[in-house]
């Protein structure tokens, strides 16, 4: 755990949260994945160019819409102004598919293109989450089990003792996904295996976390993050079926190839 | 210097967006205390103490908006610069609209009150000095041989 740098010029005392710069790498290893992936396919730099505006407008909406609601899925537990990663993702895709609609471009394309970087930036930012010391898991007395400092929130909540890094697991899981989804799942069938594989993934790590998980989920007493996870699979299982009716071909791409 | 633009630009307005989190968070506390001190105030008599604490709040939420504002414009300016050299234009609206952040933050932290040379040193570092090196490289950046905005296709419907 390493949250902040601190820093003092003059009068000025400032803090850089490792956070953000973990997740600004995140962000940029989605851009630039998303710009080397357009051009080996020499898709038009003009439409892949709009493609980008639409992703900025997602990140910065995703943040926005998690903030607003994360309060609502965890039921008060949360105070204002906190952030949850799967009301973002669900933000963020909302935003992704509004703008393009907006811009006119063909989102389930670019989508196809996005998901393995959307995972690779997804683990940046639990790698932020580690530094940050939020999203722990539960004790543990095992070899995976880390100690967290004594002021860092995992101390606070379990005292002082090693806990499962459930933010290491899920950038596991998230890494692997991407890999995944770059070198062996090919184009039009990328969006479903990621909610399909994510979701299964982040339901099982869920058990582990020991943070605040709140108490709104919807079905049997699962936490809401786990009730997100069924929404996932359940929506990446209509898309399997609506794949094989309307299958996404290389010569789908043809028309956005300059 | 594409890569580059967008990953100053990035990184600027990450911290950017940080710095104005915390500063909301001072401008929230500062605001709890100034109710206090009101309260206190009114049982044990004088009257300085809230007029501070609410001054220092919205001296505060004024810096955490400028931040904020230089996040937002970091980020579009850097994904405009990104974008137009991409497509083998020229990227100076994204330079202007990175620097422009830059400024608007300056003058926000500098109309804010309090320190004011603290608090443009503060803005220069927190992201400040991505974004301004983030705007010189994309106004001086040189288009790439490529499709320009007259000679490319039209966007295709979905």
């Amino acid at each position: 755990m390493w949250p902040r740098i601190e820093i003092e010029i003059g009068s000025y005392t400032g803090q850089i949260h490792l956070y953000s710069v973990l997740m600004g790498c995140g962000l940029c290893h989605l851009f630039l994945g998303v710009d080397s992936a357009s051009r080996s396919l020499g898709l038009n730099p003009r439409i892949t160019g709009n493609y980008y505006y639409c992703l900025g407008f997602a990140f910065v909406g995703g943040i926005i819409f998690s903030k607003i609601v994360t309060r609502f899925f965890y039921e008060g537990d949360t105070p204002w102004g906190n952030m949850a990663a799967m009301p973002g993702i669900i933000g963020i895709a909302l935003v992704l598919f509004v703008t393009a609609r907006m811009y006119r471009l063909p989102i389930r394309r670019y989508l196809e293109l996005t998901v393995p970087f959307f995972c690779f930036a997804h683990a940046w930012g639990r790698l932020g989450c580690f530094m940050a010391g939020c999203c722990h898991g539960v004790p543990a007395d095992n070899i995976f089990g880390v100690q967290f400092p004594e002021n860092s929130p995992a101390c606070t909540l379990h005292g002082y003792q090693p806990v499962h890094p459930t933010q290491l697991y899920e950038m596991v899981v998230l890494i692997f996904l991407g890999l995944l989804m770059q070198f062996i799942i090919p184009l039009g069938h990328r969006l479903y295996s990621y909610l399909i594989i994510y979701g299964v993934g982040r339901f099982a790590v869920e058990f582990l976390r020991g943070d605040n998980r709140g108490s709104s989920g919807f079905l049997l007493g699962l936490s809401p993050s786990q009730s997100l996870c069924i929404l996932f699979i359940l929506v990446g299982g209509v898309l399997v079926w609506w794949t094989r009716s309307k299958p996404l071909s290389h010569k789908e791409f043809e028309d956005t190839i300059e | 210097m594409r890569v580059a633009i967008l990953i100053v630009a990035i990184l600027g307005s990450l911290l950017a967006f940080g710095s104005a989190a915390c500063a909301t968070i001072c401008a929230a506390s500062a605001s709890g205390l100034e109710g206090m001190a009101a309260e206190m105030e009114s049982e044990l008599g004088g009257e300085q103490g809230s007029e501070e604490l609410g001054s220092a709040a919205s001296s505060a939420m004024l810096t955490a908006v400028g931040f904020g504002l230089q996040g937002i414009l970091g980020l579009v300016g850097g994904i405009m610069a990104f974008s137009a050299l991409g497509k083998g234009g020229v990227a100076k609206t994204g330079g202007i609209i990175l620097l422009a952040g830059v400024v608007i933050a300056m003058i926000m932290g500098a109309v804010a009150g309090g320190d004011v040379v603290g608090v443009i040193i503060g803005i220069i570092i927190m992201g400040g000095e991505l974004h301004l090196l983030g705007a010189i490289l994309a106004l001086v950046a040189k288009p790439k041989g490529g499709p320009t905005e007259s000679d490319s296709p039209e966007p295709v419907a979905v």
